[in-house]
């Protein structure tokens, strides 16, 4: 909402300067967002009147003007505006004259002609960007006049930023009451003056849908001339409303009463009228022809004002094309309505449109303020277009408009949401000012809230006006008490910091991608899974939900990689969204990505290359933070994985996750120079952590063998571990596997691995023949599943 | 005994000194070999020579013992000459990586909040219409939907526009008291320099018999106040959210320049953090939450603003660059 300070001050004019006024306004909740300061022009300049206008002896495209400066005084000067002409009245710098920016207009000699100073656009006077010619002003000036009394200067606009709640402030008069309530200054809300009739011309109005439109007033004006002059005055306060007279004094009037007043309003020609106006519903869709000369499609149960052939107008939100007033136009209709906010809501944003009419009645204007608003309207069309006024149809279902509700405010309830006593002297002063009125009861008051205030229906909403009339500063500050109450999680849950920093320190960076991710890139990486499509996506690479965190993290890493970073190393942990059965599924996932080598670059060679026994380190050492038992890795085919390096991690025989090498034409496709390896876990799977339990410490010393077996190489170290541990009693304490070899002295198409073995009891010593035996039928166990030799 | 000495200078290595010892002192060492012969002497000679050969063995003695200490410290010393390493040389690291900064937030703004008693909750980000909007007082075409850029999923369901829902779901699963705050990923579809269209929200809320405004005040100033690790001014302006009355909005004093105006804060000294308001009685209705008995405060603050003044970042999108320059500042 731009607001004229001026303006607003010939309604309410608190003695304050603009900064200070601009803080109250800000401090009441309607916040100030800028200010744009439209300074006083250099008092020379002038209206002035071109009285004569002859062409340039040499110079083609410039014209030699006499101007009346007012006084009797005629000056000569040379202009080159295509707009000047005899009789126009304009603005006139003076030789002498500073222009807005610092210019100084100088006395000039144009090839020739003698100029004395210069005829003025909008844009040289800093008043708006319009530089397509000279101003054209009010004929109604007298010539002499200074500018910056024809144009009001100086004058600030200042930019409210309104919330929804205050359609009440949508208009100058909204927005200094306001400010009177919170300066406690004088509102100068002097009565609209009334127009008489003079004549009994009215239009036949009827009302269909009352529940509405409770209220449809209406005036014919005839005789009018829709191409008069629009006065200087009513021309700056639209420009700094952010409207632009559009040549059409019925048009700039409606206009200009809405910024003043609050009310939208609309003219009909009268004479492009058919019969009587109803205010009905559409019941199918149709199609209509805006005022703009565009096209609509109409939704039923949208509200319209039609006559006995046409649509009109679209009720609250936009004219038709075919009853609108032209400048040709004699003799119209003025209508002033109230349609109710669920009649209007939304009907234009589906029409795709945003009206300053629709955006008031939205947000609600006063239920009470349409005859107001026709009477101001008619006053200024008659003072400017002339015409005579016929009478005011007012069509009202009283049982339809608002109700003005009795809100009961207890002191106590004040007093508890202030967290401290109000007098209620201060809280009686603060009703005043508001213009809300109020009835003392035992505990309180019963408090009435002007037509105007839609937004004021409960108590909370009368404890927040007198908050903020109090103002929030008032409140004492206060650390409140309450039961001490634990909320730790389970120790059973490690908690996410620890993930988060465990990955850190294995060298991950975090990373937050978006939610929403490229279809097709997504379908690449996790086919197979049903996507959630967003139905309005702000990009089409942005169009689906992710299932999998790789699609961001790829890109992420894909980024780095162009930027450079040949070692790059990311996780994030956040929700994946798929739809199962018709439901939307979401939970949390931990994901990581890498390239690269696995240290930094080292001076002695020490550094190397990842691969993908350095993430599923990654990836053993993360369950093993969550004391994770029966950790198992199946190979897996994954269409984004390369097939011989790809596994299913299973815990205690749950699939929680996958990892493995970027299959190689992925990695192509996606432009990644080196491999790269990925995980994803289901995150609340790796936060399970079973609570420690001790299980004693041994006081005997172990026995270590060593065992190098020599098998197929087709059979999986897993499989032959698994065959060891089953193989052996609980006296085998630790298995661990220190060498694979291939190669010389064993067989090709065969390897050896080389396995040491602890034994250890918790009660005794172990004498070897027990070692002996355990370590015979490991051997014998393996000879019989895998056709293994020993290595001596 | 003067041979013996010579010898034993000349012995450059451990080696040589044992060679000296077994020269001399060895079984058929010379002074070994004196020693026998005292017992072929006659007479007084006997104890006399006896004597100095003894005394001479023993001086050798304690000379091969010096030049041995001599030698070893001598070896000692050359292996740390030898062994001494350029110790500038950079070391064989793990390089830890960072958390990220939103995220490093966020765990701030929870651990403040915890220490003043406030349990963590979360909810879906796929949300339905219900808990985003209807519950919290923003019935359809509400004109305060416009103030929601949202992403919708289906007629019913949508991503979550702010963490507010998670009010909802908490006081529909929890009996008062309640203290608790959501922290979490929410949806707009804006995009622009100081928009993207995800980001993050940290809602609060605490109901009980009797809380106040004064209260709301007392739990902001401490929480700013931590994070900033500074003094503030702090103002409230009303606003207008539909699940609170009153509502405000919170200015604090530029954490920049403090106040006295800056390019940050646009020169006003004032820096807008976060909303706030007393919950609407319409959504304790909704969260079946008796609203005469029970009252309270509900905040939301961005965390990614926070996130900006604290660690002086200029451009929101960079956080979700995610560009390694710009993580491993944090």
């Amino acid at each position: 909402m731009l607001v004229s300070e001026n303006w607003l001050r010939q309604f309410a004019n608190p003695e304050l300067d603009r900064d200070a006024l601009a803080h109250e306004l800000t401090m009441a909740g309607l916040e100030v967002d800028s200010v744009v300061e439209l300074p006083a022009l250099d008092e020379h300049i002038v209206v002035a009147e071109i009285t004569e206008i002859k062409p340039h002896p040499v110079k083609e495209r410039l014209k030699v003007c006499k101007v009346n400066t007012g006084n009797g005084e005629e000056k000569q000067l040379v202009c080159g505006a295509p707009n000047a002409r005899a009789g126009l009245l304009t603005a006139f710098a003076p030789a002498g004259a500073v222009m807005p920016g610092g210019k100084k207009i100088e006395q000039a000699d144009l090839a020739g002609v003698a100029s004395c100073g210069m005829l003025c656009s909008e844009r040289e006077l800093g008043i708006s960007d319009e530089h397509s010619g000279i101003m054209e002003l009010d004929p109604r000036l007298q010539p002499g006049t200074p500018l910056n009394q024809a144009l009001d200067l100086p004058d600030a606009v200042m930019d409210i930023d309104l919330t929804p709640n205050r359609g009440d402030c949508l208009s100058i008069l909204g927005v200094a009451r306001d400010l009177a309530a919170v300066t406690d200054c004088e509102l100068k809300t002097e009565e609209t003056q009334a127009v008489a009739p003079e004549n009994g011309d009215f239009i036949a109005v009827s009302v269909p849908a009352p529940e509405s439109c409770p209220r449809y007033c209406s005036r014919i004006i005839k005789n009018v001339d829709v191409s008069a002059a629009i006065p200087e005055w009513m021309k700056q306060r639209l420009n700094r409303g952010g409207m632009r007279s559009v040549g059409n004094a019925v048009v700039d009037v409606t206009n200009y009463v809405q910024l003043e007043l609050g009310q939208p309003m609309h003219g009909f020609d009268l004479a492009r009228l058919n019969g009587a106006v109803r205010v009905e519903k559409a019941t199918q869709k149709i199609s209509f022809e805006g005022v703009d000369g565009k096209e609509y499609a109409i939704d039923p149960d949208t509200l319209l004002i039609v006559d006995d052939s046409n649509i009109l107008a679209v009720a609250g939100i936009l004219g038709g094309n075919g009853s609108a007033v032209s400048r040709d136009t004699r003799d119209i209709v003025l209508e002033s309505a109230y349609f109710t906010p669920d009649a209007i809501a939304g009907r234009a944003r589906k029409m795709g449109l945003h009206t300053e009419s629709s955006h008031r009645f939205e947000r609600g204007v006063d239920p009470f303020g349409q005859i107001r608003a026709l009477q101001r309207a008619s006053a200024l069309i008659l003072a400017i277009c002339g015409g005579s006024a016929g009478k005011i149809v007012n069509v009202e279902h009283e049982e339809y408009l608002p109700t003005t509700r009795k809100i009961s405010v207890s002191n106590r309830e004040v007093a508890r949401v202030l967290g401290s006593e109000l007098a209620p002297e201060v809280v009686q002063d603060i009703f005043r000012r508001l213009q809300f009125t109020a009835v003392d009861t035992d505990n309180g008051w019963l408090v009435t809230a002007p037509s105007w205030r839609r937004d004021v229906l409960l108590e909370c909403d009368v404890i927040e006006e007198i908050i903020r009339i109090h103002g929030y500063e008032k409140i004492p500050t206060h650390i409140a008490y309450g039961p001490m109450r634990i909320s730790v999680e389970k120790e059973a849950r490690m908690p996410d910091q620890r993930i988060r920093h465990f990955m850190c320190d294995a060298g991950y960076f975090e990373a937050i991608t978006y939610s929403f991710v490229d279809r097709k890139a997504q379908n690449r990486l996790n086919p197979g899974v049903e996507a959630v499509a967003v139905a309005n996506p702000i990009a089409s690479d942005m169009a689906v939900m992710r299932t999998s965190l790789w699609t961001g993290l790829l890109d992420a890493l894909a980024r780095n990689v162009k930027r450079q970073y040949s070692s790059v190393r990311l996780f994030e942990s956040g929700n994946v969204f798929t739809r199962e059965n018709g439901q939307y599924r979401q939970f949390a996932s931990l994901a990581g990505v890498a390239t690269g080598r696995l240290t930094a670059r080292s001076w002695d060679g020490a550094d190397r290359e990842m691969d993908f026994y350095d993430i599923k380190g990654h990836v053993e050492a993360l369950l093993e933070l969550g004391r994770k038992t029966g950790v198992r890795f199946l190979p897996l085919r994954h269409p984004a994985l390369h097939p011989g390096q790809a596994a299913e991690v299973r815990v205690a025989d749950a699939a929680v996750g996958k990892l493995g090498r970027l299959h190689p034409a992925l990695q192509k496709t996606l432009g990644f120079p080196s491999p790269v390896y990925l995980f994803e876990l289901e995150a609340d799977k790796v936060r399970e952590k079973p609570v420690a339990a001790f299980s004693g410490l041994s006081q005997f010393p172990s026995v270590n063998r060593d065992l190098a077996v020599v098998v197929d190489r087709a059979v999986s170290f897993d499989d032959v571990r698994r065959c060891i541990l089953q193989t052996s009693s609980k006296l085998l304490s630790k298995l661990e596997l220190f060498d694979v070899y291939v190669g010389n002295n064993v067989d090709f198409d065969r390897k050896s691995l080389g396995f040491s073995l602890t034994f250890q009891a918790s009660s005794r010593t172990l004498n070897d023949t027990e070692v002996d035996d355990q370590m015979n039928m490991v051997v014998s166990a393996l000879q019989k599943g895998f056709g293994a030799e020993i290595r001596k | 005994m003067a041979d013996a000495i010579s010898d034993l200078d000349q012995a450059a290595s451990l080696a040589e000194v044992e060679q000296v010892r077994v020269a001399y002192l060895g079984k058929k060492g010379r002074i070994s070999l004196m020693l026998k012969k005292v017992g072929q002497l006659e007479g007084d000679e006997r104890p006399r020579f006896g004597q100095q050969v003894n005394k001479a063995r023993q001086a050798l003695q304690t000379l091969i013992s010096e030049r041995r200490a001599d030698l070893e410290a001598q070896a000692l010393e050359q292996q740390l000459k030898a062994e001494t390493l350029d110790i500038t040389l950079p070391g064989r690291k793990i390089t830890p990586a960072s958390v990220h900064p939103v995220t490093q937030t966020m765990e701030r703004i929870q651990a403040i909040f915890s220490s003043m008693g406030f349990t963590t909750a979360t909810g879906p980000e796929i949300e339905d219409d219900f808990h985003n909007f209807e519950a919290l007082n923003i019935p359809a075409n509400h004109p305060a939907r416009a103030m929601h850029d949202t992403f919708y999923i289906d007629d019913t369901h949508l991503l979550r526009t702010h963490t507010s829902p998670v009010q909802v779901r908490y006081m529909l699963e929890n009996e008062p008291p309640l203290r608790v705050i959501a922290p979490g990923r929410v949806y707009r579809h804006d995009s622009d320099l100081t928009h993207t269209p995800m980001f993050h929200q940290v809602e609060g809320l605490m109901v009980d018999e009797s809380v106040s405004f004064a209260d709301l005040k007392g739990v902001l100033i401490s929480f700013l106040e931590a994070f900033f690790e500074m003094s503030l001014d702090i103002r409230y302006r009303p606003s207008f959210f539909p699940f609170t009355e009153p509502s405000a909005e919170v200015d604090i004093s530029c954490v920049m320049c403090e106040g006295s105006g800056c390019r940050v804060c646009g020169h006003t000294g004032w820096l807008e953090v976060l909303g706030c308001g007393m919950v609407h009685p319409e959504v304790f209705r909704h969260a079946g939450v008796d609203s005469e008995k029970y009252n309270g405060f509900a905040f939301g603050l961005g965390v990614e603003r926070l996130t900006m003044l604290r660690y002086k970042v200029n451009d929101l999108r960079l956080f979700f660059e995610n560009d390694l320059q710009f993580l491993s500042q944090f």
